[in-house]
């Protein structure tokens, strides 16, 4: 989404933003979390009543940060260190694995929907056979 | 034009349920009134269909892009069949292409299903207030006047939720400034989705004129 707006709130914080600001032209946006700050940091990304909230999981560098949580989320805590950084509406998957459309996993979407039109087509036909 | 989930607060999902029930239960109820309410079910089952399919077709219009939603077309076309017809739409589309949510499926199916019966009704007053015009070009003006207002009162009501729902956080200008551009791209979507409605009833009175009495 270009020029969409963009909230991040930090892990200590879900009630007042960290960061705000806007997306690029081809929708992206770039910040660096805090990493004196480990946890979820809250992405919500909002245009025209549209949008969605991204949690992206960041291990502390401080010794405290959670064993278990740096454990389950090594890929995408790698990630979003903060030598690297969030792009909120854009690919990697390993950041976006929490968030976005609630779909069947590894199916393509167009096999999806062929699979739903073909049965509403059915529902059709079957309905159509006439009483017998 | 979904509304997605975590959009509106928990009061504004809850009520959209409960409306979606009730609607729900009054077009089941005069469904059931037919003589025989399975008939138009193969037709039903073809315009969920087109309708689930639809959300996907995209069209341009500078600078932001509106996608189909043919719910007007749905009520011109099935009568009270539309509001389940949308119903069951939204909801393989919250589930399958990611538009709108399960939270708001109820708040989405009141926006859009509701202004489908309207445009039923409205195709409907071509039996009445529709005799002044000639009986050519009658069916053609009112299923035109029912898929253009059917999706526009829908449009109307999605700005009237979102422009209500600005989270605090959000810089409120932007967001309401982004909120009419979307809106006033449905305008050029209405005239669309309109002729196209006009053209389908008119293709469906000349081939098969009974599915249009419904």
């Amino acid at each position: 989404m270009r020029a969409a707006q963009i909230n991040i709130y930090a892990p200590d914080n879900p009630s007042e933003p960290w960061q705000t600001g806007v997306t690029d032209d081809d929708g992206r946006f770039v910040f660096t979390p805090d990493p004196s700050q480990p946890g979820n940091w809250e992405v919500m990304v909002r245009q025209a009543g549209h949008g969605d909230v991204v949690a992206i999981p960041v291990a502390g560098t401080s010794a405290t940060a959670d064993a278990t949580m740096a454990e389950d989320s090594t890929a995408a805590a790698t990630e979003a260190t903060p030598e690297t950084a969030g792009e909120p509406g854009n690919s990697r998957p390993a950041m976006l694995a929490n968030a976005g459309a609630p779909r069947a996993a590894n199916v393509p979407l167009w096999v999806s929907m062929a699979a739903m039109v073909w049965g509403f087509v059915g529902t059709a036909l079957f309905f159509a056979r006439g009483k017998r | 034009m979904h509304i997605p989930d975590g959009i509106v607060s928990a009061q504004v999902c809850a009520a959209g349920y409960a409306l979606t029930g009730l609607a729900t239960w009054y077009s089941l109820r005069q469904i059931n009134r037919k003589p025989d309410p399975t008939a138009e079910i193969p037709k039903a089952s073809l315009l969920t269909a087109a309708f689930f399919v639809a959300s996907s077709i995209y069209i341009p219009v500078p600078p932001t892009s509106v996608h189909l939603i043919l719910n007007g077309l749905l009520g011109v076309v099935l009568g009270y069949f539309a509001f389940p017809a949308i119903l069951i739409g939204l909801f393989f589309q919250a589930l399958v292409i990611g538009h709108g949510g399960l939270t708001t499926l109820g708040v989405n199916a009141t926006m859009m299903g509701i202004p489908a019966l309207l445009a039923y009704h409205i195709f409907q007053g071509r039996n009445t207030i529709g005799k002044v015009l000639p009986a050519s070009v009658r069916t053609g003006v009112f299923a035109f006047l029912g898929g253009a207002l059917g999706l526009g009162i829908a449009a109307l009501i999605f700005l009237a939720l979102v422009i209500l729902n600005i989270p605090a956080d959000v810089d409120a200008n932007a967001e309401r400034a982004a909120i009419l551009t979307l809106s006033i791209a449905h305008i050029p979507l209405m005239m669309v989705e309109g002729i196209f409605t006009a053209m389908l009833v008119l293709f469906l009175q000349r081939v098969k004129p009974e599915l249009l009495e419904g």
